[in-house]
């Protein structure tokens, strides 16, 4: 059949992307269909073929024995957000998101409102609300639910 | 009894290590080798059916009715009327499935066709037709 991959094949460093969670489910599936013996190798198959580790793909298996289909897609609580900014923080990296508009207010800001961590971030952060704003992410989840 | 649910209800199924080995092992050999986003759908005269793993990733993609889903025979089906296939067939493509339409090799006369035929250039989608037994 067709061999293409569900994931991209990543550069080192690059987080890979996401395995859709009714993926996992065939993934899960499959191997809780197969008899002893013979899981290993599909395991092993099925891995390569989500570009994840034989680990990871049994991980889905008791993920999905411990939680269901909830299990598998499971995604961290934190997911989204900002980590080092507080409630503090974070307000003022919003409006600095709306004054930055040409070359050298970035550091300026970044000098005047003397944020922690370092200008990096900051500039992550800056430019990742100018793009897409900054909301608190939903606990939305895919349309299959446990 | 495991469950997922989907927009249009909760659909329970069997356990996939309770399913029949032996059915198990006949819809592998029909299917396989297969890729995890290859969709298989029996065609038969009136009605189509995914079956297993197929028949739960339905549930994702498409609007299955609890009339339409069963589990009578072990494992989980879900048949639909032949006249919903393409459609059905556009919405597992566009969910990025590729979709396998398999069809019994007595069909073949009634096709007035001895080989494959990819469905693709018969009805403007980008399923391919296998022959079962």
């Amino acid at each position: 059949m067709n061999s293409r991959a569900i994931t991209n094949a990543t550069s080192r460093g690059q987080r890979p992307t996401p395995v859709p969670p009714a993926i996992k489910l065939r993934v899960v599936v499959r191997l809780r269909s197969t008899p002893f013996g013979k899981k290993l190798p599909l395991a092993r198959r099925l891995a390569g073929e989500c570009g994840r580790s034989l680990r990871t793909v049994l991980c889905w298996q008791t993920a999905y024995k411990q939680l269901g289909y909830r299990g598998l897609d499971h995604r961290r609580a934190d997911c989204g957000l900002c980590r080092l900014y507080g409630d503090a923080e974070l307000p003022l990296v919003v409006e600095a998101a709306v004054r930055v508009r040409h070359y050298g207010d970035l550091r300026r800001e970044w000098r005047s409102l003397a944020l922690p961590g370092s200008y990096e971030t900051f500039r992550f952060w800056v430019r990742k609300i100018q793009a897409f704003g900054y909301s608190e992410p939903s606990d939305e989840r895919g349309v299959l639910s446990a | 009894m495991p469950s997922v649910e989907s927009a249009y209800g909760r659909f329970h199924f069997p356990d996939p290590k309770a399913w029949p080995l032996e059915l198990v092992e006949n819809f592998r050999r029909l299917t396989e080798p297969r890729t995890l986003q290859d969709v298989f759908v029996f065609v038969y005269s009136d009605v189509a059916g995914l079956f297993m793993e197929d028949a739960i990733t339905a549930l994702s993609v498409l609007p299955v009715v609890p009339g339409e889903w069963s589990t009578e025979l072990g494992y989980p089906s879900f048949f639909f009327d032949r006249s919903v296939l393409n459609e059905h067939v556009r919405k597992f493509e566009s969910a990025g499935y590729q979709v396998w339409l398999m069809e019994k090799p007595a069909n073949r006369d009634s096709l007035q066709t001895g080989k494959v035929v990819n469905i693709a250039a018969a009805r403007n989608t980008h399923a391919r037709r296998l022959k079962w037994a």
